[in-house]
């Protein structure tokens, strides 16, 4: 390997390098010509050992931005293949109970349908609206997640964003027994942020902590500030998530959720807009612990 | 600064001809509508800078009314009125372009308060896209 033979040339040269001087620098005191002469001959030496470790350097270097590239190919792949299934996946649910339901239709809906075969009909008809509801649902998502934003910037208290987020589902929490702690930092400065998008983002980590802990349980809301970023967490007490599953739950369509409870968008929409912001967001979890997903976006 | 104008949509007439007339203590523009139908109709002959939308209303519903008004108005924004929140209500109306939520009941100065933020958001986006 190319790049192991120049880290090996480098390596004997940090000795060799400043011996060779101390050498030069010994015979040219005793023997003034031939020390010259040792000299020129040690430096061309050198200048050629630099020179061809410099040409192994860039052929590595050039060798590193190929495979990169080659990676960032069958990553998007892979990623296009995922993303396919769960659109896929997603899309199929419905559309398979749609055709069931026609398939009854067509069998009750003759001349002379009895009055318990229309009931029939009507009732398939419902679910066939229905599912349309859910594939229409799916494509908005779908749609939201790939609109170019075109974020706008506001002044905003992010304890207000999030305190207005908690009051709005808190008929929802409360009834379902869940105890949400604030730990609000009262000393945290305004934002500049974008206040409605900010706002899709609490509400899906919110969603996700609410659908997590399911009952009776804490979810604790905090947030703080740090040099010029501000800070807000939302922990619950939940079952966690793995290692593995960690890397997965940002891709879009990735869900744990049954059919028509969760698309597994919320945290792929969520990371867009906050990375929009010019923030991020980072998970720590493991499972059994509970999970925390912290928004981090820049003042 | 120009007034802002705002219209409410709210199918209880009580809470209209109340709210009308605090707002225009405030120095508001204010026209209130009994239902999404009408709030459409209104919108297409008049601009507003900020709906007050009612998330439970019959005949048109709060969403879908508001899915049509961010359609067809880009420049006016949507504050949604609820008596009763819930995560999924809340999602469903942000990502289709509300602005923001308020709880029934409210304080006036904090709709007022909302309702300016709402109208300078519509005021920069107009100039990040005229800028764009
Ligand atoms: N707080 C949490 N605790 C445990 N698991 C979580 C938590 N938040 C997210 N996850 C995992 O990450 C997955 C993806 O989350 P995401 O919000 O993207 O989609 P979803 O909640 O499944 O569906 P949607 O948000 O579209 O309704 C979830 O299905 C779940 O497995
Ligand atoms: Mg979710």
């Amino acid at each position: 390997m190319n790049l192991f033979r120049t880290k090996r040339i480098i390596q004997f040269g940090q000795y060799a390098y400043p011996l060779s001087y101390l050498a030069i620098l010994f015979v040219a005191y005793k023997w003034p010509v031939p020390g010259s002469i040792a000299a020129v001959v040690l430096s061309a030496g050198l200048w050629l050992l630099l020179k061809s470790s410099f040409c192994w350097l860039s052929k590595v270097c050039d060798e590193q931005t190929d495979l990169k590239n080659q990676l960032m190919q069958s990553q998007k792949i892979s990623a296009l293949g995922e993303i396919s299934t769960g659109i896929a996946h997603e899309i199929n649910n419905p559309l398979n109970i749609i055709m069931q339901e026609t398939e009854l239709m067509r069998v009750a809906l003759h001349e002379d349908s009895t009055q318990e075969e229309l009931y029939e009909l009507r009732e398939s008809l419902d679910v066939v609206f229905q599912q349309v509801e859910r594939c229409s649902d799916i494509t908005h998502k779908l749609l939201d997640f790939s609109r170019k934003r075109h974020p706008v910037t506001q002044t905003a208290d992010i304890n207000r964003l999030l305190l207005d987020m908690l009051i709005l589902v808190q008929s929802e929490t409360e009834s379902k027994n869940i105890r949400i702690v604030k730990r609000f930092s009262t000393d945290i400065p305004n934002i500049k942020t974008d206040p409605p998008l900010l706002r899709q983002v609490f509400l899906n980590l919110l969603n996700n902590a609410v659908q997590a802990v399911d009952r009776d349980d804490d979810i604790f809301v905090t947030t703080w500030s740090h040099d010029d970023m501000v800070f807000a967490e939302i922990r619950d007490s939940g079952p966690g998530i793995s290692e593995n599953e960690i890397k997965q739950i940002f891709n879009p369509f990735y869900t744990t959720k049954p059919p028509g409870k969760g698309t597994g968008l919320g945290l792929s929409v969520s990371l867009r807009i906050v990375n929009q912001l010019g923030g991020y967001i980072t998970v720590d979890s493991e499972l059994g612990k509970g999970a925390a997903f912290t928004v981090h976006v820049p003042i | 600064m120009s007034r802002i104008r705002v219209l409410v949509v709210d199918d209880e007439p009580d809470f209209l001809k109340l709210i009308g007339r605090r707002l225009e203590r405030r120095n508001v523009d204010v026209d209130v509508v009994n239902n999404g139908q009408e709030a459409l109709e209104f919108l297409s002959k008049t601009f507003v800078n900020v709906v007050i939308l009612d998330v439970r209303m019959p005949g048109l519903s709060g969403i879908e009314t508001l899915k049509e008004i961010r359609r067809r108005y880009r420049n006016t924004e949507v504050i949604m009125l609820t008596g009763h929140g819930s995560v999924e209500s809340g999602i469903e109306g942000i990502s289709h372009g509300a602005y923001d939520y308020i709880l029934k009941p409210f304080l006036i100065d904090d709709l007022l308060e909302r309702i300016r933020a709402a109208n300078e958001h519509a005021t920069l986006k107009q100039k990040v896209r005229g800028g764009a």
